[in-house]
């Protein structure tokens, strides 16, 4: 009996190792195929990716796409004299070309290549008598070989290192210094520029350290940048007539520099406060009494400025306030005329000062996904005189306003796709004195009751 | 004028509202970070977002391991990262922003 069972337990032990042996082949011959199959998808992945490093292993760049398409509706009118003026439809795209790259830790480059036009506009036009060139237009400038002309909005890099414990940046090249801080909600741009744009919107050239005091106060830095706006007067390029071409020619037509001091105080991602001081050096002014003198180094220029902006009101107290930013700045310009000159009909020698308040708010349109409704308000007084020439509202700069502005702007993606950010946008503006357009020191300024609006409707597309 | 600019503005609002999808947001989720995590993570942005490629992060969103991705990146703020509110609300925005901006990216936040 006890061999019998010896026996069947010995079959049983036999039989279960053969199984045991056949499951484990045929797991094992699983395994091969596995094994086989990835080593043909890894041979796979390794051609592929061989084809892309053949196609892109040069490319240091990565591009991305803001093209706008937009129709101003325009009004202007003199309310002492009665005198209208409009266009009923200002036709323009604007096309970004922004480039981007990190070759290394700590090491980044920008550009931003742009084209701006009106629809059916002449090449190089400026709107004066006699500015069309030869019978170009922008439907055809690109299908013709005519110049070399490409425009550059911004080309920087930025290199970030440390001393020490103290974080310091360097940058230098055509800086981010458009659409500066609380300017990108009325452009309905996601970021904002490096400047404060209530006292500068330019592009500029220049060099900038940046040192950050993080460590001290959240969110707090200050930039130190130094530029050039303006090239005075110098031999010409070919050295035609002379054989110093590029050399600086003795007179009033002096270089522009300007050092800005741009920086955050504070910022915990709620609250905000940016500071800027920017000093300009030979500010254009005339001689005393002197029209023909226009554009003259006439002395220097400070504006100053302070914002504070709220992204967010409470603590979660509900969406609407969650998603709600309101912003408010104030601003000082003072221009300042060296002897025998004067800076916006100031006596010779003197000074003017101009001040300037901004206030916004930014809230849910409560209609779409991601839509905003923005509402905006600017006071400036008399000698109000910041430099905003880069602010792209058609009438003329309304935060340079020597008055008041208002305006009101829906930002939406069209069709709700993120990528076709859209806008509509009403500006009006009450001149009380000479309107602000060019921004420039040796026009004389006078009471005058004009208005004018700005009614925008924008289309783009953006990845 | 007037009818013309009755028309392009009907049209737009037409538009805008013929479609709202909800999209996460590159913006949104770098302003979330400062306005919620920066003081958690005691970090930058730039840096928590650089903890991964944007392969890993988009594995850790595959996986359902969004929140140990987070945490690991930024320990201080694991009990935001478990809540009910930073997943629903949150969560989507902050993965496109470090998705954006991951290691390997080539993308940096601010200049």
């Amino acid at each position: 009996m006890i061999k019998n069972l010896t026996l069947i337990s010995a079959l049983a032990l036999f039989s279960t190792t053969a199984f045991a042996a056949d499951d484990v082949q045929v797991q094992i011959d699983d395994m091969k195929k596995q094994i086989e199959k990835l080593e043909k998808s890894q041979k796979s992945t390794k051609k592929s990716l061989s084809k892309v490093k053949s196609a892109t292993g040069g490319d240091n760049i990565k591009f991305g796409v803001d093209f706008r398409n937009a129709v101003d509706v325009l009004e202007y009118k003199n309310n002492e004299t009665g005198e209208t003026a409009s266009n009923s439809s200002l036709l323009s795209s604007r096309l970004y070309l922004d480039m981007a790259a990190s070759p290394m830790k700590g090491l980044i480059f920008k550009g931003r290549l742009a084209i701006y036009s009106m629809w059916g506009a002449h090449l190089n036009y400026t709107g004066a008598k006699g500015t069309d060139s030869a019978g170009l237009k922008d439907w055809s400038a690109s299908s013709k070989a005519t110049d070399t002309v490409m425009r550059v909005k911004e080309a920087y890099f930025v290199y970030s290192n440390s001393l020490g414990e103290q974080p310091v940046s360097f940058s230098i090249g055509r800086r981010p210094s458009t659409n500066g801080f609380l300017a990108n909600y009325r452009e309905n741009e996601p970021k904002s520029g490096s400047p404060l744009a209530h006292i500068t919107n330019m592009e500029v050239n220049a060099a900038m350290v940046k040192l950050s005091w993080d460590r001290f106060i959240e969110g707090a830095y200050t930039k130190f940048v130094y530029g050039r706006a303006h090239t005075g007067e110098i031999e010409n390029v070919y050295g035609i007539g002379t054989n110093t071409p590029y050399a600086t020619v003795d007179g009033d037509d002096k270089n522009v520099d300007f050092f800005v001091m741009p920086g955050n105080a504070y910022d915990d991602g709620q609250y905000q406060v940016m500071y800027q001081w920017a000093h300009i050096f030979n500010t254009k002014g005339q001689k005393y009494n002197d029209p023909t003198t226009k554009k003259a180094a006439a002395g220097t220029a400070d504006l100053f400025s302070v914002g504070l902006k709220v992204d967010g009101i409470g603590d979660e107290w509900s969406d609407f306030l969650d998603e709600t930013t309101v912003f408010v700045s104030g601003a000082y310009t003072y221009y300042n005329a060296k002897d025998g000159y004067q800076l916006l009909n100031s006596d010779p020698g003197g000074s003017q000062s101009g001040s300037s308040v901004w206030v916004g708010a930014i809230i849910p349109d409560m209609i779409t996904e991601n839509g905003k409704f923005g509402f905006e308000y600017n006071h400036g007084s008399k000698y109000w005189t910041p430099m905003t020439w880069a602010e792209d509202t058609a009438i003329g700069s309304k935060i340079a306003v020597r008055g008041d502005a208002y305006e009101a702007y829906w930002n939406f993606d069209l069709f709700g796709v993120k990528y076709l950010p859209s806008q509509v946008r009403y500006t009006y503006a009450q001149h009380d004195y000479t309107p602000n357009v060019r921004c420039a020191g040796w026009v004389p300024i006078k009471e005058e009751d004009i208005t004018a609006s700005d009614l925008r409707f924008a289309v783009s597309y953006r990845y | 004028m007037k009818s013309f600019t009755k028309v392009a503005m009907a049209s737009l609002l037409g538009l805008a509202v013929l479609s709202t999808t909800a999209y996460a947001d590159v913006a949104k989720g770098q302003k979330l970070y400062t306005k919620k995590l920066k003081s958690l993570c005691k970090t930058s942005g730039a840096k928590f977002a650089a903890s991964y490629t944007q392969m890993e992060w988009e594995t850790a969103k595959d996986e359902g391991k969004l929140t140990e991705a987070f945490t690991e990146a930024c320990p201080g703020g694991e009990e935001m990262f478990k809540g009910d509110k930073f997943k629903n609300k949150y969560e989507s925005h902050i993965y496109d922003f470090v998705y954006e901006y991951a290691s390997d990216s080539g993308n940096v936040p601010s200049c």
